[in-house]
């Protein structure tokens, strides 16, 4: 299918933010017709790569060639004049608009200064019609299925009559089996009118099953580039990992956990994303849920924070079965929470960072109705100190603060709570790497003082550190269980192999 | 050392919090010095401007924890209307003051309990809601006496609500004063003030560290009512009767007064004692322009234009990035 026609070459791309260098000279190349996945770990560049290649940052240095003559984008536009088309993960559709009103958007076809409805009409049919799109133009964007939302998307970016090269993030994320088939249907459909495609994805199986070749970037270096055929998920497994100079050290346990579980779940389920799951945690100990975005791990959280409600199975704390309706319930039973999404349920920016690391307790510091302040400005003090929350005060808004910061801070908000189970919902996103170590030691001591840990977390080499057990989660099901056994290391890649092929070794 | 201690804590206090005082300084100024040939500074004229504006003082109370919250309240309005006929009526006919405040309280939890349980339940945003039992409360008003109205003869109640006086504060300010001083305690020293703040600034967060969200958002709506319908009898009692126009025009004002106060917009900010100087200001501005010369016509136009600059220097919102 591919000819060796190269439609898109970086040679030796090279790319800072400030002191931090985040590209030391990739090379990449596609050819037309060509599917190109690829794939890196949290900070591994693929996404200031795809940025540069499509205009929105600049290279420092570095070549990009399109057909082969060197181009130079300064902007998003430049890049799309030139034939390079990116879908986001958030869609970039409009959902109270049409299907047609969104393929013509600013692109708008008019006879006469008004519009060509009729022409619109025409062009739209025949685009769904070559994407196997069975759609009335007329329908609304916010009517339409997840999956055929991504296939518009991708029409969207196909309108352009010039397009050579498209970029796809991440966009089987949201979508299931069936509608995942139709858009690998679909790129295939793509390659065949030689554009080229560039999937980036998490799912390293994906990878291989569409893809014809494969690059790996690794902090920031392409450490491998082969056909898929060529090579295997072991391989691509190590190539991520690397082989670590550092050996990830486990922090143990001081205290033996307790004899009793203190969260039991039993036969779980949650419409048809979690399937019969059923596991149990223990005082004093930190066990892991570890799987691909999308495998359920945040809905068996929700549940467990009363934001779901269990289709079928039962929650026990201390041996007695709760029912959870609302997050409220949840805390007054010694449940706390560090959400995923902190922008929108973690923190209010416009508020102080005192006001926001007390929310969940000021009742309780309440005495006769009236709030302690002095009592709260201590708590929130010493919260602001044991974490090491970088602050010009207790007043300064959340929104001044840096995203590590502001993580902190809801790490705060519900240790003041003082749970016994703590529900951590990848409680290092967006935080710097030295925070992370100080984090992972936290949830230690948290754990050691016979408190209950369910962490989820996309970081797995965090996981290998911290989590004394670790259950792996597949499709919404259990698939296996990782126990650490005296003197035995659980590696990120033994971790990230079981989460993509379901087998542990 | 100490200088730059003192220089620091200056820079901690943020002029826009302010603004509202120096607004009001700079209106009172302004005032003095064009009127200062009538009777605008003489006590009798401010008690005046006090007890014109001790209705909109009331009910902007309430409408801080509505706006605070994230919602509006547009039906307050009615509630007036309606709550001042059903107390003017029960004092009418019982002769019993007590049951008449009561009942009108009762009207005002009633439309703020319905407008909150809309808003949560039915998840009808505040704005549509409220404008619809307007319609209904107002229509209310009018069926009760079929548009007659009502007078009261009782003078226990027109001095408790508003005729009476101690000494030469109007009993009307008394109200203004204690109403307020209720809202500022629970707005500012409670955790259901803090709750308040919370749903305004960040639903979704405030749901997740525990704050029952519905609740608070229909206790904000019932304080609303509250409010209204104590505003009512305030009505009732400086005119000696009830009338279903009563509060028609008063929304705007009350919205103007809290957002000039300080208060948010988009929600999550806000302050109770700024509302109190947006409603004096309000009723400033009423009484100085009638007291300049201006028409009618003329007054309405000054005032928006004075809305408009008053807003735009307490409530400029953050750029978004």
């Amino acid at each position: 299918m591919t000819d060796e026609r190269l439609i898109l070459e970086i040679h030796d791309i090279y790319k800072s933010f400030y002191q931090n260098e985040v590209l030391h000279g990739v090379d990449f190349s596609l050819k037309a017709g060509e599917i190109h996945g690829l794939v890196g770990g949290n900070g591994a560049g693929k996404s200031t790569l795809m940025k540069i290649i499509n205009g929105v940052y600049r290279k420092d240095s570095g070549v990009i060639k399109v057909d082969g003559e060197e181009v130079f984008f300064h902007t998003a536009l430049d890049a799309r004049k030139a034939g390079i088309a990116m879908v986001y993960q958030e869609f970039s559709l409009i959902p109270s608009m049409t299907v047609m009103d969104n393929l013509f958007l600013a692109n708008e076809k008019k006879k006469k200064g008004l519009l060509d409805r009729k022409e619109m009409y025409l062009r739209t049919k025949e685009v769904l019609a070559r994407l196997h799109l069975d759609v009335d133009p007329n329908l609304s964007v916010e009517e339409l299925s997840v999956g055929n939302k991504q296939i518009l998307e991708i029409a969207k970016a196909l309108m352009h009559q010039n397009t050579k090269v498209l970029i796809l993030d991440e966009p089987t994320a949201s979508l299931t089996g069936h509608e995942i088939e139709i858009l690998f249907q679909l790129m295939r459909e793509v390659k065949a009118q030689k554009i080229g495609v560039i999937l980036v994805s998490h799912h390293l199986q994906e990878i291989m099953d569409i893809c014809d070749v494969v690059t790996i970037l690794r902090g920031g270096v392409d450490v491998l580039s082969q056909k898929t055929d060529e090579t295997n998920l072991e391989n691509m497994v190590s190539a991520m990992v690397g082989h670590k100079v550092e050996k990830q050290e486990y922090l143990a346990p001081s205290v033996a956990r307790t004899r009793e579980p203190i969260l039991q779940v039993k036969n779980l389920y949650w419409k048809n994303m979690i399937q019969d799951v059923s596991f149990s945690v223990y005082g004093g100990e930190v066990v892991g849920i570890a799987g691909m975005m999308g495998s359920g791990r945040t809905e068996i959280l929700n549940m467990l924070y009363g934001l779901a409600k269990p289709s079928a199975g039962q929650i026990l704390l201390n041996g007695k079965e709760i029912h959870l309706n609302h997050p409220h319930q949840a805390i007054t039973q010694g449940i706390g929470m560090v959400p995923e999404d902190r922008r929108t349920c973690g923190i209010i920016a416009e508020q102080s960072v005192r006001m926001n690391i007390l929310l969940p307790i000021w009742k309780r510091i309440s005495k006769r109705g009236m709030i302690q302040e002095k009592k709260g400005r201590k708590i929130a003090q010493e919260a602001v100190e044991n974490l090491s929350i970088k602050t010009s005060g207790m007043e300064q808004s959340l929104s001044d603060l840096s995203g590590g910061n502001q993580q902190k801070v809801v790490f705060a908000k519900s240790i003041v709570s003082e749970p016994k189970i703590y529900l951590l919902d990848d409680p290092t996103v967006g935080v710097d790497v030295e925070f992370k170590s100080s984090i992972c030691r936290e949830i230690r001591k948290i754990a050691d003082h016979r408190n209950a840990i369910l962490l989820v977390t996309g970081e797995l080499d965090e996981m290998a550190k911290i989590a004394d057990r670790i259950l792996i989660l597949k499709h919404g099901s259990i698939i296996g269980e990782i126990v650490r056994e005296a003197g035995q290391e659980i590696t990120e890649e033994k971790l990230l192999l079981a989460c993509q092929s379901g087998e542990i070794v | 050392m100490k200088s730059s201690i003192l220089k620091e804590r200056i820079k901690k206090i943020k002029l826009r919090n302010y603004v509202i005082y120096i607004c009001f300084l700079l209106l009172l100024l302004v005032f003095a010095i064009i009127l200062r040939d009538t009777q605008f500074l003489s006590v009798n004229n401010i008690m005046n401007i006090l007890r014109q504006t001790a209705m909109i003082s009331v009910m902007a109370v309430g409408m801080t924890f509505v706006i605070s919250a994230g919602e509006i309240d547009l039906s307050i309005g009615s509630i007036v209307a309606l709550s001042a006929m059903c107390s003017a009526k029960v004092v009418d006919m019982t002769n019993n003051i007590f049951l008449a405040f009561l009942s009108a309280l009762a009207i005002g939890i009633i439309f703020g309990g319905l407008n909150g349980l809309l808003i949560t339940k039915v998840r009808i945003p505040s704005f549509l809601v409220t404008m619809g039992t307007e319609g209904i409360a107002l229509g209310l008003a009018r069926i009760v006496t079929d548009l007659q109205a009502v007078s009261i003869v009782n003078s226990k109640y027109n001095f408790i609500f508003g005729s009476g006086s101690v000494g030469i504060v109007s009993i009307l300010f008394i109200w203004t004063i204690v109403i307020t001083f209720i809202g500022y305690i629970l707005y500012n020293k409670t955790s259901f003030g803090r709750s308040v703040l919370a749903v305004g600034g960040n639903r979704a967060a405030a749901r997740y560290s525990g704050v029952k969200t519905d609740k608070i958002r229909i206790i904000v709506m019932m304080i609303s009512g509250i409010t209204a319908s104590i505003a009512a009898c305030l009505y009732t009692g400086r005119l000696h009767g009830a009338r279903y126009t009563l509060g028609e025009d008063d929304v705007m004002n009350v919205i103007a007064a809290v957002v000039i106060g300080g208060t948010s917009f988009s929600g999550g900010k806000g302050t109770i004692i700024g509302a109190l100087f947006g409603s004096i200001i309000m009723g400033m501005l009423n009484n100085g322009l009638l007291l300049v010369g201006l028409s009618v016509s003329e007054q309405m136009i000054a005032r928006g234009i004075i809305i408009i600059l008053a807003v735009s220097l307490s409530l400029r919102e953050k750029k978004s990035v």
